[in-house]
């Protein structure tokens, strides 16, 4: 992962600021499938914990044995609720970004929480939420940082995205370009695609777009197809999100793998052709990302549209499909924009969030801090 | 054609309902919505109203003027009563006294179908200035959970209704 993230400046503590010491500050991206966490005590210019951890709580099974779980824990939390998703009933305490499962996310919480180095007086969040969340989300957010965090913000992933993103140590530099100030951003997530204009300033409803159609919709799409292809095969969304990982691909002349599943149908390994079905639902995300694109670049202002063009940025999971920024590009090309250039970030975009989480921690007054109380 | 009694009466309430609209339009900063209705809607129903309503033209105008006078100031306390009660509601909560203020984005959203429903900003705000961001965060959720516990259109409703004209007969039961 991107360990340079760990080295850029956070501006903190600007003046005028309150200040208090042995305060922890906390930038956090609760994601989906995975949650990053940076950290730095109040006052401090870098940060000093990162982590990547699964959302996942694993609730370990009445009937296994003592000694097969290490410390025969009843609930595992991360990759360890992943290793042991035999033993332990996987749940995923968000969806689309959303926390759906209050005593899941609670725990997990609470993991965060032991993964923060000890000794503050306090401690500080800022977490991000889908751009999307409304009161009752933030509200279930809230309550699940109850008693695990001293204080809390919540900001919308957009906003922290961008703050983290851009450098602010090379803004004076002659060959930095200020990502921020004509970009635009595409995230595409588990549950969410967001597609937002970046224009200098945070952006405003009419620079933001939403669609709940992103990698869990793709891969339902795989399952309902290869399930009507070979009804029998017993193929299940855990085994698709394998495949795409894989496989998933757009522009099949020169991107494509052959995409074959293995899957056990009366304990006998059977092997199925499912390209046509991955590229048949990956070309469909790059459809609606492409439509949404389109959509907001007509909505930017026409003096930076020809900078936007060369600053479209492509980020989270759903990036990872191979061919997918070129596709981007290519469509985008086709339709008419010119000197189109897609950059594909992939999956830090998560440590993006979290670092201007981070950001925005050390810079928040504290009237900005919130009681998470019941 | 010149409109009957009955047409009149529905025309002065259909002003005095998109007075009150422009107002609490404005006061949520939506200005192009609010110009759409003062230079299109309103001066068409107003020029049809005034053909009808059997009063002279000097006494349209005052009725008109004691209309926008007061709907704005209806608006206005409105939104200070819907102040003062979230303020306690959110005192009690043990969240931010989240005022609402005039560069927000309230919860409905007519347009723009695929744009998030979340707490979003109206005005730009520089990317520098992260308190700036913050607060107005804050007073956009603090807008948006208002308008969850009293939906400001509601609150301003018997204010209009003090100006609606009814029929003669439910006027006479009223009475």
């Amino acid at each position: 992962m991107n360990n340079t993230l760990l080295d850029t400046p956070v501006p903190s503590t600007p003046p005028g600021s309150e200040t208090h010491p042995g305060t922890l500050l906390v930038g956090l991206d609760l994601g989906t499938n995975t949650t990053c966490l940076m950290a730095a005590p109040q006052g401090c210019i870098r940060a000093r914990t990162r982590e990547l951890i699964p959302t996942v709580v694993g609730y370990v099974s009445e009937d296994v044995l003592p000694g097969v779980i290490p410390g025969d824990a009843r609930v595992l939390i991360g990759a360890a609720a992943l290793r042991q998703r035999l033993n332990a009933a996987p749940v995923r305490p968000l969806r689309a970004g959303v926390i759906q499962d209050l005593p899941a996310a609670r725990i997990f919480a609470r993991h965060i929480r032991d993964r923060l180095p000890s000794g503050s007086l306090e401690v500080r969040a800022v977490i991000g939420v889908p751009a999307g969340s409304d009161l009752a989300a933030r509200e279930s957010a809230r309550a699940a940082v109850l008693g695990v965090f001293d204080k809390v913000i919540f900001v919308p992933e957009p906003f922290l995205a961008a703050l983290g993103f851009r450098d602010e140590s090379r803004l004076g530099y002659s060959g930095y370009r200020d990502p921020v100030l004509s970009s635009l951003y595409i995230d595409i997530g588990a549950g969410s695609t967001d597609v937002c204009l970046l224009q200098g300033h945070y952006p405003t409803i009419d620079e933001q777009l939403s669609e709940p159609f992103a990698g869990d919709r793709v891969d339902e799409m795989i399952l309902g197809s290869v399930l009507a292809a070979y009804p029998d095969c017993g193929l299940t969304l855990d085994r698709v999100r394998d495949i795409k990982e894989k496989h998933s691909f757009v522009l099949a002349d020169d991107a494509a793998t052959p995409a074959v599943a293995t899957v056990m149908v009366g304990g006998k390994a059977r092997r199925l052709d499912v390209t046509a079905q991955v590229g048949a639902a990956c070309e469909a995300l790059l459809q609606k990302v492409f439509a949404m694109a389109c959509e907001l670049i007509t909505r930017a202002d026409s003096r930076i549209v020809g900078d936007l063009l060369r600053s479209i940025i492509v980020t989270g999971g759903g990036s990872l499909i191979k061919g997918f920024g070129i596709g981007l590009q290519t469509k985008l090309l086709e339709e008419g924009f010119e000197n189109v250039r897609v950059q594909v970030l992939g999956d830090n975009y998560k440590d993006y969030v979290a670092l201007g989480a981070l950001k925005a921690a050390g810079q928040a007054k504290d009237r900005h801090w919130q009681n998470p109380i019941g | 054609m010149t409109p009957t009694s009955a047409d009149t009466r529905l025309l002065w309430n259909e002003i005095v309902r998109w007075t009150f609209e422009a107002c609490i339009l404005r006061r949520e900063g939506e200005e192009a919505k609010v110009g759409e209705l003062l230079c299109g809607r309103l001066p068409a129903l107003i020029q049809t109203w005034s053909r009808g309503c059997q009063q002279s033209p000097e006494a349209c105008k005052q009725q008109l003027r004691a209309l926008f006078a007061r709907a704005q100031e209806s608006v206005e306390v409105g939104y200070i009563q819907r102040r003062l009660i979230v303020e306690e509601v959110c005192s009690r909560l043990g969240r931010p006294n989240n005022a609402p203020g005039s560069d927000l984005r309230g919860p409905a959203r007519e347009e723009g179908k695929s744009a998030p429903a979340g707490v979003h900003l109206r005005r730009r705000i520089p990317l520098d200035d992260v308190p700036g961001m913050l607060d107005a965060l804050a007073e956009a959720e603090g807008e948006t959970f208002a308008e969850s516990v009293l939906p400001i259109r509601s609150s301003i409703a018997p204010h209009m209704a003090d100006f609606t004209e009814r029929p003669a007969a439910q006027v006479a039961l009223t009475a």
